[in-house]
Formats: C-alpha cells, structure tokens, sequence
C-alpha cells in the first residue's frame, strides 16, 4: 500500500496541477477561507489584546485612592496610617496634585503646567499597593470606606470587572467562530475537491482499471486540500498582520494615556492557522473522495 | 489462465446476467466471446477484471482465486492484465504519450522506466510519430492503439478488450484485431468481445458464443481450419 518515490513526486505534481486546471474554483475557494480565518483571527487578537490589558491593570497591583478635599498635614499622616494598617496593603505612597500635573507637563508644555498648578482641578491621592490580588476587591472595599478618601472618576476595580466582562463574551465568541469555522472550511474544501473530482472522474476510473490503488488516487486531492488550506492561512495571517499593525498605530496615536495595548500576530497564531489549514485541506480531502472510492470503473464515469 | 466453474452472476436488480457458466481459457490463447447485445458479454469480462464479483461459482484468473481476493489486492491484481474499452477512454487533455505513461505513473514506475517503456509500446501500435498528439487530432482507430498501447504498457500476462472495434471503422477494425494477434503472437493471453462476424470469421480462432447468459458453443476455429 505504500508509495514510493516516483509516485509521490509525480501525485503532489497533480495535485498542484489540478489546482491550476480548476484556478476560479481554487480561488473562490481560497477568498472564502481567507474571510473566515481573518475573522476568526480578529477575535482571537481582540481577547488577546483584552487579557494584555487586564493583566497589565492587575500587575499594577496598585489601588488609587483620591482625598475628598485638602487636609492638614497630620491628617494626611492619620489617614496613611489607617490605609497602612489594613491587612493586604504592602505600601502606601502619597501623591501630590502638583506631582500629578507634572506627569503630563512633557504632553501639554510646562507654561500651562505653571498655570494649571495655581489652580489644580486635580486632588491629592495615594497609591496603595496590595499583596494578593485576589483580595483586591476586599481592599479596594475597605479603603473607599474610610472617612476623606474615595475612590477614582474611572474605578479600578470596575475597569478590572468591566474587562473581565469583555473577556468573556469575546472568548465565547471566538470559541463559537473557531468551531464554526472548523465546519465551514471542512464543507467547503470537500465540496471543492468533490468539483474538481468530478471533472476528473474518467482519471480516476481509467486509474481503476490500470491498478491504482485507493492511497493513489487520494493524494492529488489530498494536496489539493492541503494546499489551498496552507496558502488560505498564510494570506489572511498576512491581513491579519497588516490590519493588527494599523490598528495598534491608531491606538498609539489616539490614547498616549490610556493603559491600552493591542496584541499583534504572534508566532503561536502562525503555527496554529498554519496547522488548522494544513488539517482542514488534509481531513477535507480524505472525507470527499471516500464516496467516489467504492465505485468501480463504469460507475465512476456514469455519475 | 482464467477458470470460470458454474459461475453466476445476478445483479441487484435481479437479471441474472450470466447463468451458470463453465470454460476455461489457457495461457496465450486467443479468444473471441461472440452473442447478442444483452448476453452478459461485459459481465463476463467484468467478472474477470474484478470490477464485479460473481453471485456463485468459482472463478480463478491468473493463478488467483476472485473469492479470496481482498479490496485491497485488486489494484495489484489488476496490473497483471490489461484493459481495453469500446469507448478508449482516453484522457483528452493529455498527450498520447501522456495517456499511456499514465498507466505506468500508476505503478510507481520512475521517468527513466516510462521514458524507456513508452516509446517501445507506441512502436507496436504504430504510433511513434504521434507521441505528441492529442487524442483528440486521432482518428478512431489510432485512438484504439493508443487505449492498447496503454493496456500494453505494464506487460501484462492477459488482455481483455470489450468490443474493441465497437466505436471505429470497419476497415480499420481489421488492423486492430491484428494488431491483437501480433500481441497475441508474443505470449500475452487475448480475450475479444465482440459482435462483429466478419472478424470471427477472418480470424478463425477460438470463439465462445454466448447467449441470455450461457454458453452455446465454444470452437475453435483454428483447428477446424488445419483439420479441412
Ligand atoms: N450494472 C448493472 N446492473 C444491472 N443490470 C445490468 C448491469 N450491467 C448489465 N446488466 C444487465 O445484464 C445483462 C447483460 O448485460 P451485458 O453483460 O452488458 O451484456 P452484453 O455486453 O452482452 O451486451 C443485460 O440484461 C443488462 O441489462
Ligand atoms: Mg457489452
């Protein structure tokens, strides 16, 4: 049952060939392929970019906490002390609004920075850092509780819930998109290979009756399958590549303040896409020819 | 060579196409199966090929008994005999020589074997100068060689050919039948469906005649003729 050499340099020939003789149905085929992979790819960037950016707001293991008006300077010290005696608080750092102003002097010039500081709409905050992560919510909690201080305009606890959120509907979503496109590829690379097998049925009964064995007849399609699904996935990893580039300049253009970063084609993505048209060209081809397999000769070409 | 012992063939729609049939063929003989259209000619064939199996009997071709043949040995056992067809069944987008190295691709054969095989085989059928045609700029009966040349090319032990004659030229058809003897000639056993009388009769060799699925007479003309 095996092939030897000759035969498998002269089959993957014909398979490439019979996807040259039949380019419009290769094509149509490939375009399809592409659609389903860069969408299915995008969603699979979009949650990745959303755990970036959750991981990263929880590695600031940081709670912000803003002072409800100016105090004293004992009374900075009383409240610092009771944030510090919190369980679950590992430091507390104080930040003046001058020194919050002067963060942003670089991006709104050092004139208006002297101007802003006359009458600083900002206030006073510390930024306390927790130990573990998991009590968040339970420190954040208890710190907005204490009296003069309460929690930032955009909370990070809800900016951790928020994303959390996000992250589930996209992994849902791109669960449901993998395993539709998994189908959708397999339907349509068979049918594409049961078309150009059609147009080939006299070969393969002529191959019949001169003793090709079924592993023989198999692999042109086989290739075939595989080879559209391998350049489906190299394309539309290249517009997914174009496309995650744009977007992550746009991002670097519009939100310079915001903590937001934009996941890139990355090389597991390649292996995987790579991988998945490999599998679906490859299972695709198999599935098809099974049916045109148990014929014989005359039956073959009377389809 | 090919043993056919109360073989019956029914198929799923109930004709029972050949109906207890017993004969046997030895190796290098020359053989023209004659009847009506309906006989159960292409089934006798079909049977000998493996392209259908018998309902009952038993039938041995090529030293191989058909019943004990497994799905996956027919490609093998079908390398041992050559097949040629009424309509050539020849691959239109291919070459001549294509159409017959195809058969020898088949095999796993290497470039260097097919490039040697090839052009020898076309010789035979005379062909030689046609090696870069289409089978489409063929008349009939080069179209026929080149189904023979393809049938030829694996050196098979036995030919079959269902009326090969069918679809050419009567004055053509002679050359072809020849053209079998000459195959004939160097040892391959050559089977002949056909329902052309002229060429029986031309050629005086065995001829079975079968009719509603049996046989009705099995001659040999050959020794009819050496006997007058
Ligand atoms: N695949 C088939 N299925 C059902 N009946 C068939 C099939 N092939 C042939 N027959 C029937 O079997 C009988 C013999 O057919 P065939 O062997 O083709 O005759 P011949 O070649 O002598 O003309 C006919 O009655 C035909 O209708
Ligand atoms: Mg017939």
């Amino acid at each position: 049952m095996k092939l030897n050499l000759n035969s498998f340099v002269y089959l993957i020939k014909e398979g490439f060939k019979s996807i040259w003789n039949n380019w419009i149905i290769s094509l149509a085929t490939t375009v399809v392929l592409i659609c389903c992979l860069v969408l299915t790819g995008s969603t699979v960037l979009l949650s990745n970019s959303a755990n970036k950016i959750l991981d990263k707001i929880k590695s600031q293991n940081t709670i912000t906490a803003y002072l409800t008006k100016d105090f004293h300077e004992e009374d900075y010290k009383k409240i610092e002390k009771k944030i510090n005696d919190i369980p679950n608080v590992t430091n507390v750092e104080f930040c003046s609004k001058d020194q919050q102003i002067e963060k942003y002097s670089s991006k709104i010039g050092k004139d208006f920075v002297d101007v802003l500081k006359e009458n600083n709409p900002l206030r006073d905050s510390y930024i306390i850092k927790v130990k573990d992560l998991n009590k968040y919510d339970e420190t954040a909690d208890t710190i907005y509780a204490l009296q003069g201080v309460e929690p930032p305009l955009i909370n990070t606890k809800d900016t951790v819930k928020k994303v959390s959120n996000f992250i589930n509907i996209i992994c849902t979503i791109k669960i449901l998109l993998i395993v539709a496109f998994a189908f959708l590829a397999l339907f349509i690379i068979s049918n594409t290979i049961k078309i150009t097998m059609y147009g080939r049925r006299l070969e393969i009964s002529i191959m019949k009756s001169v003793g090709a064995t079924n592993l023989f007849i198999r692999v042109p399609f086989i290739v075939e399958g595989i080879v559209i699904g391998v350049i489906s996935s190299l394309i539309s990893l290249g517009v997914l590549k174009i496309l995650s580039d744009i977007i992550l300049n746009l991002l670097r253009k519009m939100l310079q303040l915001m903590p937001i970063s934009f996941e890139g084609v990355d090389t597991a993505m390649v292996v995987c896409f790579v991988l998945a048209g490999f599998f679906s060209g490859f299972i695709g081809g198999v599935i098809s020819i099974r049916k045109y397999l148990h014929k014989e000769g005359g039956e073959v070409v009377a389809l | 060579m090919i043993e056919f012992k109360n073989i019956c063939k029914k198929y799923s729609n109930e004709i029972s196409a050949v109906r207890n049939i017993s004969f046997s063929v030895d190796k290098g003989e020359f053989v023209f199966i004659v009847g009506p259209s309906g006989a159960g000619k292409s089934t006798i064939l079909k049977l000998i090929t493996c392209e259908e199996t018998p309902t009952s009997g038993k039938l041995t071709v090529n030293n191989v008994d058909i019943f004990s043949l497994k799905r996956r040995q027919i490609p093998y056992f079908r390398r041992t005999m050559g097949i040629v067809f009424q309509d050539f069944r020849l691959i239109d987008k291919m070459t001549v020589f294509d159409n017959v190295a195809f058969a020898m691709h088949v095999t796993g054969a290497s470039q260097k074997a097919i490039r040697a095989r090839v052009p020898y085989v076309l010789d035979l059928v005379d062909l030689k100068n046609k090696a870069k045609a289409l089978p489409t700029e063929l008349s009939g009966g080069e179209q026929q060689r080149v189904g023979l040349a393809r049938a030829l090319v694996n050196n098979p032990d036995l030919l079959v050919a269902d009326e090969p004659t069918g679809n050419i030229d009567p004055s053509l058809s002679f050359e072809i039948i020849k053209l079998l003897a000459k195959i004939n000639s160097c040892g391959t056993t050559v089977l002949i469906v056909t329902h052309e009388h002229n060429l029986v009769k031309k050629f005086k060799k065995r001829v079975i005649a079968i009719d509603s699925g049996r046989v009705i007479s099995d001659m040999n003309l050959e020794v009819l003729k050496n006997e007058a």
